[in-house]
């Protein structure tokens, strides 16, 4: 009776019911909470509603907090981007009002102190023109520089860009009319044409350096231009064909028919075209050559 | 007989781990997912261990604010551990207790000094930034704008109302502070150097809203300090800590203990000041009593002479040296458009321990 009670006393001590409730770890992840978040670019956000990314961080880089504020800021930009003063602004005025969410990065990217640069001395006269100067929220030195992760100027990135020019044919390779009138007035501006084999290709300041095999057939020279002589050790030259592609000469094991001048004692290439042996255009030249009259 | 004997040592037991469990125990709040604010569960008062009464009836009035208060002991105790990460005694907590500091802060050490202030401190911070941010609808923006606009802007954005942050965090943290011992003295003081920080250090925050971000339109509000350096202001209090001596008066009420500084030609302390009237433990050694946990096996710095240096922190003892290899993220490039592409690297580094 008296222990019961004595007990009851003991349990009732605040201090006793206080311990159950408070042992907990320490450690919890939310003590790292984000402190930015992604939102949606908003389609009312003209400035970069039609970028290449769709989620944006806010707040933004621009200590812009509500997203209120970043479409009041972002409406007096949008002209500037219309002006077309450089083909990088989007991209940089973008990267700081809605500054792209990655999931898997915690910082935010800002753009390379590059890319703001070449916008800057392509838009910086515009703005001018129109009463504006770069402002200090701009200011070039705000960010990394490119050896860290941010956003680079276009030309840095590893694409292929859109205006890359598509490379130059060779003119002696291109595709030639193949009418007997025109393969005669073809032959007679030439001084040989040969059936040839390819032992050798190398280039050489530029131009292309082309080694026959040995059995060489000789189709045509014309009197007095080309001489045995020359043709004792062949080399045949294209000019400028390291700037230049002859898509012809690719197949190494092929017999190619080629005409060409003599130049300065060297013996140069007018005209490839793959020896195709059984096809008609081929008698017809073998035919044209024996009616040939310069 | 024997039973009763048993009932009543139990009593004292009980009795007794309740007074060693250390204080003040509302820092457990920074314990448990329930008391966070991103927790959707509803906060119970009761369950809340260590809450003075006038604690509980303020959490009850006042159920809207405490996840701030919560989240406010968190940003203290992780500022402290991050302002003593070099030291001997380095903030550490203990888990599964509701003492977290164990009972290194029963004595009125200047360690003590610098937690009640960098805790009170947190809590008013956390409230004022939840009012600015609108969480809470007991509060909003400071409306109360002190002065004219300054030439060439005006008010905007939302003030941050550190009053009422500071306000809530006395009501708080002070209510288990008003007994008349030195103790109880002391903490108060520490607690209000605490929220003095901020009131000091709030400043005009200002925004360019003018056409292509000119500052033809320029608008600012009170704001906050980072709380990063409030706890370098605080930690420089601690380092230049005023020492003082516990002196008892008889009032109207009883025996009173007031502080007084040890040192008369010294500078006395004003109310921005930590005072403390107990020296610290030695933390070079472990001792469950003072609650040191003692440096061996602590990262070191080999080349400071400085108080986290090997030499100092290793208290004498000397210090151990590891190589370890670390795969980290390294060259990483961001791709238009969009992702990040790293290398991996392995990069070797010295590790320093005490022995």
């Amino acid at each position: 009776m008296r222990a019961y009670l004595a007990l009851l006393v003991a349990l009732s001590i605040p201090g006793y019911l206080d311990a159950l409730h408070g042992l907990y770890a320490f450690d919890q992840p939310e003590l790292f909470q984000k402190k930015s978040n992604c939102k949606p670019i908003p389609t009312n956000l003209l400035l970069c509603h039609d970028i290449e990314y769709t989620n944006m961080r806010l707040p933004n880089l621009l200590g812009h907090e509500t997203m209120n504020e970043v479409l009041q800021q972002a409406s007096s930009w949008t002209p500037l981007v219309q002006k077309q003063c450089h083909p990088d602004t989007k991209k940089f005025l973008c990267s700081l009002f809605a500054p792209v969410c990655l999931d898997d990065l915690d910082e935010p990217i800002q753009p390379c102190r590059s890319l703001c640069e070449s916008v800057k001395s392509g838009c910086a006269p515009v703005m001018a023109a129109f009463g504006f100067p770069w402002p200090d929220m701009l200011d070039c030195r705000r960010f990394p520089l490119d050896n860290d992760l941010c956003i680079p100027p276009a030309g840095a990135d590893a694409l292929v860009p859109v205006t890359k020019e598509v490379p130059r044919v060779c003119d002696a390779c291109k595709e030639k009319p193949e009418n007997d009138n025109e393969i005669v007035d073809s032959l007679c501006k030439n001084d040989f044409a040969l059936k040839i084999k390819v032992k050798e290709i190398s280039y050489m300041n530029g131009d292309t350096k082309i080694i026959p095999e040995t059995k060489t057939k000789m189709i045509y020279k014309t009197n007095g231009g080309v001489t045995d002589h020359d043709f004792r050790k062949t080399v045949l030259w294209l000019k400028d064909g390291l700037q230049c592609v002859c898509d012809e000469l690719n197949d190494i094991n092929a017999a190619y028919l080629v005409m060409g001048q003599k130049m300065d004692g060297n013996l140069v290439i007018t005209s490839v075209k793959r020896w195709q042996k059984g096809q008609r255009e081929f008698k017809r030249i073998s035919r044209s050559i024996r009616k040939l009259q310069c | 007989m024997d039973l009763y004997l048993v009932g009543f040592l139990m009593c004292m037991w009980f009795s007794s781990s309740r007074v060693l469990g250390g204080y003040p125990i509302w820092w457990s709040l920074a314990l448990g997912q329930q008391y966070s604010s991103i927790g959707s569960q509803p906060i119970l008062c009761g369950s809340i261990p260590g809450l003075v009464p006038k604690q509980l009836r303020f959490c009850r009035n006042y159920i809207e604010i405490m996840p701030s208060v919560a989240e406010g002991v968190k940003l203290g105790i992780q500022e402290c551990q991050h302002q003593f990460r070099g030291r001997r005694w380095n903030c550490t907590t203990i888990k599964d207790s509701l003492a977290i500091f164990g009972p290194v802060l029963d004595k009125a050490t200047r360690e003590s000094a610098f937690v009640h202030a960098i805790a009170s401190a947190g809590v008013a911070f956390a409230v004022t930034r939840s009012c600015a941010e609108g969480t809470s609808t007991m509060c909003g923006c400071d409306s109360h704008h002190k002065g004219p606009p300054g030439e060439g802007w005006k008010w905007g954005g939302c003030s941050e109302d550190a009053e009422f942050g500071v306000l809530v965090s006395r009501e708080f943290a002070d209510a288990r502070e008003n007994r008349p011992d030195a103790r109880s003295a002391m903490n108060r003081h520490n607690n209000e150097a605490g929220r003095m920080t901020i009131l000091e250090n709030m400043h005009l925050r200002c925004k360019c809203h003018g056409l292509s971000g000119s500052c033809e339109v320029k608008t600012c509000w009170w704001a906050q300090p980072d709380f990063r350096l409030l706890g370098d202001y605080l930690k420089d209090k601690y380092d230049s800590a005023s020492e003082m001596v516990v002196e008892k008066h008889r009032e109207s009420r009883g025996w009173v203990e007031t502080l007084r500084a040890k040192y008369a030609f010294f500078k006395h302390p004003t109310e921005r000041d930590l005072v403390y009237y107990e020296g610290s433990p030695n933390f070079c050694e472990p001792n469950p009593e003072t609650g040191s946990f003692g440096t061996r096996d602590r990262a070191c710095n080999v080349s400071s002479h400085g108080i986290e240096g090997c030499d100092l922190l290793c208290c004498g003892r000397g210090h151990n040296t590891r190589t370890e290899k670390r795969k980290e993220k390294c060259h990483c490039i961001f791709h238009w458009c969009c992702y990040v592409s790293c290398q991996e690297c392995v990069r070797v580094y010295d590790v320093h321990t005490c022995k």
